[in-house]
């Protein structure tokens, strides 16, 4: 058991007054010792100041408000002080709940940044940041990209509680959700993609069928189908959920996204500024993409069935053609080509009635864990190239590559830089 | 709804008459989209011609949506030429081409359907091979559809036929643009459930054995929620309802979010079969299904209970109790130290509490001597009750699958697998928590509030790391207590502890300011 000894310089406040009995002079005080470096000079301003009430005044709203945000960096770069924290009493975080618990009893909107900021502790947080709806999804959103996985699961349920309450039903937020889940849901974590899968779906189903109003324009959250071609132009976020076209769809510019969804004809991407078709979706003809600019961020083709011929080449984004854990490999029928990107490229576990054909790649390239029933070809590329595990129905070629590893295939033929793989 | 005889005799000439035996109508999404308007009237008929006769012993069958031309992977082409159906609102005419619908019939000699096939041009119909049809995806719904002279605007419509004898075919919208069957309970019998047999489920027709059985059923738009109800006078019980969960044969539990029925060993078995007197299902835009009815489930469902022939018993090696939820100041009166309806059902009791180190570093020596000078000889520990954690949602490799209901930790013997996480804390007495040194918060412990967990995995060590959050370094140990409280605020955890801030490697969770019961 740890026992904290204040420093005999420091002057506290003592807590044991009553709320009645807090003179305005020590009210100001502990508000100052809310923003102590010392947590537990904090803790005992906050229980003194509970007896108040943190929604009495707007001065004691803000305190508090400040207090959480103030908690939130301590706990996010491990600075709490006194440290290390010892857990055998649980004392900060049982303080870190209470304070979070009444942050989220002021519902003021002024509040939202602060209780993002710990919506990885739970449903008091998360309930209390989607009542909000659409004045803190924003905020939400953007903690799908956090780094940290328990934030971006967490962001996942409070969207979906967010539906639930119909919160966000506008148009551009359901794009926005929709955008943002759809990529989501190939997170590698595993929480992550369940919640957000979960999430997606009630957004499906909140709304009725719908779809664009004709096929030059493509602009929002569609879980309906269209019949005809559709084109997706720069500025457009075109996104299907459990909808789909009968024609083909081209992208020139723009974000497209295709979840669960189907596609009668090709998909043609060209120079999009982004791109999801996952879990789920069919593509009767060709997937084609090409000529994307390059970028930090990174593209997904997962668990969809391609009836054609996969093409990614020319691009400067990173792309997953499946992965290792998150986006399931994908069903090709003809044949799967990467060629000549400049951004990293995995591909991993999918089924390939054609050939694979992994050349002449300029950045990072993983073909791993896929069925190949005609030949697995990997060659030209010139940085690190690995080709394990496959399963190739013909002969396993690698040549020209400039630095190779691998392992675990088996194939009718192995042949030169791969004979040993 | 109506329904008319297959024209007899079976059906290979070129031209057959067709008999619709159910036809739903959809009507448009009007300003509240989540009504739906279904049409059972009179019967819609009419006739195509085909190019060329079927093979023996298949009935090919085609309505409302030509052009039938069939489908070349199946190996059978059979080109429309013409086609005509009158409907209550109208009539579609050959002009049109909007998507199909066909059936390939499979019979054998004395007529009897033993197979169908089906699909449509955007194969949204998957192949079927037994009498309950499977619908997947969306049926696209083009302009051409909607604008057809069937009817008023915007209806669009799904038909299914059937030659004699009838195939359940009703087909249904429940989500305006999304098709389903309509919603039924394809649960025909529930397996006897045998305590100290392999599996408290042993399997019974097309259902393995489990420890687990889940109603089952079909259309509608999932997911779907149940509700039971039990005659719980034969045989006559006297605690069924313990814990705030739905009455249920004692010795068993019912979860109405999955429809699935479990052992409650905190509940005294009472052998015996008992009637569910009703079994309800509802989709998630409100429609419902019930057994029993005049139609698919004449007879209640019942559900036999007993402990097996072989009456050994299990034997416990830790039981964990529950409080009252005590609140801050308020002493715990209803403490009772006589768990006996705790204990499961067919088992003994041998062991009368833990020792205090066996239920983990959390709860110290000083708590279990304060305990004592209250009068309580054994400490307990507290956990909500019950914490049901979805272990379907759980991934691989965890070994959650266990973390089911947390105070339930029984053996694992005889297959009965229903072990708990290892609960290194859990309500805090509040002489202990008194002795507690001056954290400034200690009086105010979440783990007063009776409803907080400590938990862990047994196979990884419970004690200071060292280094804040990093489990001693063990990565999958940090890895399984981010998957624990994922799945505790899937259970509603008002707070769950940051790892970074959880020195030991466990992972709290608790229901404090949640409201409920237990608050």
């Amino acid at each position: 058991m740890r026992s904290i000894i204040f420093p005999a310089t420091l002057t506290f406040v003592l807590i044991t007054v009553a709320s009645s009995a807090i003179a305005q002079t020590n009210l100001s005080q502990l508000i100052a010792q809310l923003q102590s470096a010392d947590w537990t000079a904090r803790s005992q301003a906050f229980q003194a100041l509970s007896m108040v009430g943190f929604g009495s005044s707007d001065q004691l709203t803000l305190a508090v408000i400040g207090l959480l945000t103030l908690e939130n960096d301590d706990v996010a770069s491990n600075t709490i002080t006194p440290g290390p924290v010892s857990d055998n009493d649980e004392s900060y975080a049982e303080y870190y709940g209470d304070v979070i618990a009444a942050v989220a009893r002021l519902n003021d909107p002024r509040s939202i940044t602060a209780l993002v900021g710990a919506i990885k502790t739970g449903n008091i947080a998360m309930d209390a940041i989607a009542n909000f709806g659409t004045n803190a999804l924003s905020q939400v959103v953007q903690q799908l990209s956090s780094t940290d996985p328990m934030n971006r699961s967490s962001a996942a349920l409070t969207i979906g509680k967010m539906i639930d309450a119909n919160l966000v039903s506008d148009a551009f937020s359901r794009a926005t959700i929709g955008s943002a889940l759809a990529v989501a849901s190939t997170d590698p974590d595993y929480y992550v993609g369940l919640f957000s899968a979960a999430s997606i779906a009630k957004l499906s189903q909140s709304q009725p069928a719908t779809s664009p109003l004709s096929g030059s324009q493509c602009n929002g959250f569609y879980n309906g189908a269209f019949n005809g071609n559709v084109t997706v132009s720069a500025g457009e976020d075109c996104i299907f959920v459990n909808g789909g076209v009968t024609g083909n769809i081209q992208v020139s510019g723009g974000n497209l996204v295709v979840y669960q969804s189907y596609v009668g004809g090709n998909v043609q991407v060209n120079g999009a500024a982004s791109f999801t078709i996952s879990t789920g979706s069919t593509v009767k003809g060709n997937l084609q993409i090409q000529n994307l600019a390059t970028s930090a961020g990174r593209n997904d083709i997962c668990g969809t069935t391609v009836n054609g011929n996969l093409q990614f080449q020319n691009s400067g984004t990173a792309v997953e053609i499946g992965a290792v854990s998150g986006c399931p490999g994908n069903t090709i029928g003809g044949n799967l080509q990467v060629m000549n990107n400049g951004a990293s490229t995995v591909l991993f576990n999918n089924t390939v009635t054609g050939n694979l054909q992994d050349q002449n790649n300029t950045a990072p390239t993983q073909v791993a864990g896929n069925r190949v029933g005609g030949n697995l070809q990997v060659e030209n590329n010139t940085a690190s190239t690995q080709v394990s595990n496959n399963i190739v129905t013909g002969n396993l070629q690698c040549q020209s590559n400039t630095s190779i590893t691998g392992g675990g295939n088996t194939a009718r033929q192995k042949q030169d830089q791969c004979a040993s793989f | 709804m109506t329904q008319a005889a297959m024209p007899a005799p079976f059906v290979k000439a070129a031209r057959i008459a067709l008999s619709v035996v159910s036809l739903v109508f959809l009507l448009a999404p009007t300003a509240d989209a989540q009504v739906t308007y279904y049409y059972t009237g009179p019967t819609v008929s009419g006739s195509i011609t085909l190019t060329q006769p079927l093979p023996a012993n298949q009935t090919w069958a085609c309505v409302g949506l030509p052009p039938c031309t069939g489908r070349t992977s199946d190996g059978l082409v059979i080109p429309v030429t013409s086609y005509s159906f009158t409907g209550p609102y109208g009539t579609i005419s050959s002009a049109a081409s909007p998507p199909f619908f066909f059936l390939i019939l499979t019979t054998d000699s004395g007529g009897n359907i033993i197979a169908w096939q089906s699909g449509m041009t955007y194969e949204l119909f998957e192949m079927l091979t037994n009498s309950q049809p499977e619908i997947l995806g969306i049926p696209p719904c083009p302009p051409a559809w909607n604008s057809d002279t069937i009817g008023p605007a915007d209806e669009i419509s799904v038909e299914f036929i059937s030659l004699s004898p009838p195939v359940c075919a009703d087909v249904t919208s429940a989500t305006p643009g999304k098709w389903s069957q309509s919603l039924t309970i394809t649960t025909t019998s529930i397996p006897d459930a045998t305590y100290n047999a392999p599996t408290l489920f042993a399997a019974y027709g097309t259902s393995p054995a489990s420890d687990t059985f889940q109603f089952q059923a079909s259309g509608g738009t999932p997911p779907y929620t149940w509700t039971v109800s039990v005659d719980i006078t034969s045989p006559p019980t006297s605690e069924v309802c313990a814990f705030g969960q739905a009455c249920f044969p004692p010795g068993l539990q019912f979860d109405g979010s999955t429809g699935t029925i479990s052992a409650n060993p905190s509940t005294d078995l009472v052998s015996g079969t008992y009637n569910l007197t009703a079994v309800t299902v509802t989709d998630s835009a409100g429609a419902s299904y019930t057994c029993p009815n005049s139609s698919t489930c004449p007879t209640p469902f019942t559900l036999t209970v007993s402990c097996g022939s072989d009456g050994e018993l299990d034997t416990l090696t830790n039981l964990y109790r529950t409080y009252p939820a005590y609140n801050k100041g308020v002493p715990l009166l209803t403490y009772v130290a006589n768990g006996a309806q705790f204990i499961p059902p067919c088992s003994s009791f041998t062991q009368t509490a833990q020792a205090p180190s066996s239920l983990g570093s959390f709860i110290q020596s000083g708590e279990a001597a304060s305990q004592v000078s209250l009068g309580i000889s054994n400490p307990w520990a507290l956990v909500r009750s019950p914490l049901t954690i979805p272990a379907a949602l759980l991934p691989a490799g965890y070994g959650l699958a266990t973390w089911v209901t947390v105070f339930n930790q029984t053996t694992t013997a005889q297959g009965k697998n229903y072990g708990a996480r290892t609960i290194s804390g859990g309500y805090r007495d509040p002489v202990y928590n008194a002795s507690l040194s001056a954290s400034s918060s200690s009086n105010n412990s979440r783990h007063m509030f009776g409803d907080a967990v400590d938990l862990h995995n047994a196979s990884y060590i419970v004690g200071s790391p060292g280094t804040n959050g990093s489990c001693g370094g063990q990565q999958a140990a940090l890895d399984e207590l981010n998957a624990m409280l994922a799945t505790a605020k899937l259970a509603g955890a008002g707070y769950v502890e940051p790892p970074n801030i959880a020195a030991y490697c466990h992972a709290h969770a608790d229901w404090k300011n949640k409201g409920g019961a237990f608050q």
